[in-house]
C-alpha cells in the first residue's frame, strides 16, 4: 500500500511539476476543468492504493450494458 | 467558434493523406493481431466473411461521418452535435462518450500490459508497465497531431511491412484445405463473429469525426476517397491475417491467443530464419501505442471543443492519469476483460459511439448547419 501511494504521489507532483508554468497562463475556465479531472482521478487513486472494492467504471458499464449485449451473444449462439 | 485558432491552441493542420494514415492506423492498430482468434473461436472458417460484413458496416459509417463533416463545412463532432441536438442535447450524448472514451483507453493499455507481463516482463507489476506507456502515449499526443501523423505514418508502414513479411513468410506452411467447410454451423457464428469485429474496430470508426477539423480546408475535397481506401488498405488487411491464421493453424485458430505471433513462431526458413515472432511483438506495441496516443489527444480534443478551453495541451497529463488509474484499478482478473471485451464492448460503442453520430445525421438531413 505504501509503495502504491509513493508511486502514485510521484506521478502526481510530477505532473503538476511539468505543468506549473502553463497553469499560470491558463483561462480560468481551463483551470476548473483541469482541477475537475483530478476528482475522478482521487477516486481512482483510492481504489489504487487501498484495493477497496468500490465501484468502477467497467462495473458500471457492464451493468448497463451487460444485459442486452449478453441477450444478443446468447441470441447469435444459437441459444 | 473555431478552436484552431485560439490563442495557445495553436494552427494544425494535416494533410489529407496524414488524416487517412492517422486513420488508418487508428483502424487497423491492434486489430490485425488481436482479431483473427476472436473471430475463429467464434466463427471458425467463416471467420473472414464476418470481417467483410462488418467492413460494408465500417464504410457506412465512413460514409455519414465524412456527409457531416461536409455538412457542418468542416466541424467536428463537438459542434455538429451542438447545432443539430443543441447545448443539453449534446452533454447527454457526450457524457457517455467520454466516459467510454476512457475505458477505451485503459482497455488498450491493459490488453498491452497482459502481452508484457504473459511474454517478456513476467515479474514487473502492471501498473509500472501501464506507467510508462501511458508516459509515451502522453507525450505524443501533447505534441500534437502534426507530429503524431507524421510519425505515425513511418511507424505504420513498418507495422504493415511486418504483419505482410511474415504472412509471405508462412506460405510453405499454409493448408488451403483448413478453409473448408466455410459456414458448418450456419450463418449465426458468422453473425457472432461480424458483431465482434464491427465493435473492434469497425464502431470506433466514429471517433474520427472529433479529428476531421484538423484537415487542412483546401484538401477536403479528397478526404473521403483517401480515407475510404485506407479502410479498404484495413479491411484486406484483415481478411488476409484472418485466412492465414486459418490456413496454418486451422481448428487451433479459435483457442490461440495473439493469432499473426502464434504463426510467426512457426516461420523456419532452412533453419536460418527463425523467432521472427519479435517483429510482430513489435508491431504489436507500436500499433497499440500509436492508437492509445490518438485515443488519448481525442479524449483532450473532445473536452476543449465541448467546455471551449484555451489549452488543450493542459489536458493531456490529468487524462492520462486517470486512464492509467482505470488500467491499473478495472479488470483484476482478465477473463472478465476478454468477456466485456468481445461481448459487451461492440454494444457499448454502438450506442455511446454510433448513436450520437446517427442522431446527428438525421437532425441535419431537416437542418441547416448555421454559419
Amino acid at each position: 500500500m505504501i509503495v502504491k501511494a509513493m508511486f502514485l504521489l510521484i506521478i502526481v507532483v510530477f505532473i503538476l511539476v511539468c505543468d506549473r508554468s502553463s497553469l499560470r497562463q491558463a483561462e480560468r475556465r481551463t483551470l476548473l476543468v483541469y482541477s475537475l479531472l483530478f476528482l475522478p482521478a482521487a477516486y481512482l487513486g483510492l481504489l489504487f492504493v487501498t484495493e477497496l472494492p468500490w465501484p468502477n467504471l467497467d462495473e458500471l458499464l457492464r451493468y448497463l450494458f451487460g444485459g442486452l449485449a449478453n441477450q444478443f451473444v446468447t441470441f447469435l449462439k444459437g441459444g | 467558434m473555431n478552436r484552431m485558432n485560439n490563442r495557445n491552441n495553436s494552427l494544425e493542420t494535416v494533410s489529407s493523406l496524414q488524416m487517412a494514415s492517422l486513420f488508418l492506423t487508428f483502424v487497423t492498430g491492434s486489430a490485425i493481431i488481436f482479431i483473427p482468434g476472436q473471430l475463429a473461436a467464434v466463427a471458425a472458417n467463416g471467420a473472414w466473411i464476418s470481417v467483410l460484413l462488418s467492413y460494408a458496416a465500417g464504410a457506412m459509417l465512413l460514409a455519414a461521418i465524412l456527409y457531416l463533416y461536409r455538412w457542418s463545412s468542416g466541424e467536428g463532432l463537438v459542434l455538429i452535435l451542438r447545432h443539430t441536438v443543441g447545448k443539453w442535447g449534446m452533454y447527454a450524448l457526450l457524457i457517455p462518450l467520454t466516459a467510454v472514451l476512457f475505458w477505451q483507453l485503459a482497455a488498450i493499455v491493459i490488453e498491452i500490459s497482459s502481452f508484457f507481463k504473459s511474454t517478456m516482463l513476467k515479474d514487473t507489476p502492471s501498473p509500472v508497465i501501464q506507467g510508462l506507456f501511458f508516459l509515451i502515449a502522453a507525450l505524443s499526443a501533447r505534441s500534437g497531431i502534426e507530429v503524431m501523423s507524421r510519425m505515425f505514418t513511418l511507424l505504420l508502414i513498418f507495422m504493415f511491412f511486418f504483419a505482410m513479411m511474415v504472412m509471405v513468410l508462412a506460405v510453405p506452411l499454409f493448408h488451403p484445405e483448413y478453409l473448408l467447410p466455410v459456414m458448418p454451423d450456419g450463418i449465426k457464428p458468422i453473425l457472432h463473429g461480424a458483431y465482434i469485429s464491427y465493435g473492434f474496430p469497425y464502431a470506433e470508426i466514429v471517433l474520427f469525426s472529433l479529428l476531421l477539423p484538423y484537415t487542412r480546408r483546401k484538401e477536403a475535397g479528397k478526404l473521403g476517397a483517401y480515407m475510404q481506401l485506407a479502410l479498404l488498405v484495413n479491411g484486406t488487411a484483415l481478411c488476409l491475417s484472418i485466412v492465414c491464421t486459418l490456413m496454418v493453424l486451422g481448428p487451433l485458430s479459435g483457442h490461440l491467443n495473439y493469432s499473426l505471433f502464434q504463426l510467426a513462431r512457426l516461420i523456419s526458413i532452412q533453419d536460418i530464419l527463425e523467432r521472427v515472432e519479435s517483429v510482430i511483438g513489435f508491431s504489436l506495441i507500436i500499433g497499440v501505442y500509436m492508437k492509445a496516443a490518438i485515443v488519448l489527444f481525442m479524449i483532450c480534443h473532445l473536452l476543449s471543443e465541448w467546455f471551449e478551453l484555451d489549452n488543450w495541451r493542459l489536458l493531456v497529463c490529468p487524462v492520462a492519469l486517470i486512464g492509467l488509474l482505470l488500467s491499473a484499478t478495472m479488470y483484476p482478473n482478465l477473463v472478465t476483460y476478454f468477456s466485456d471485451g468481445y461481448t459487451i464492448w461492440p454494444a457499448i460503442d454502438h450506442i455511446s459511439y454510433v448513436g450520437p453520430l446517427l442522431i446527428a445525421c438525421v437532425i441535419s438531413w431537416f437542418k441547416r448547419m448555421p454559419t
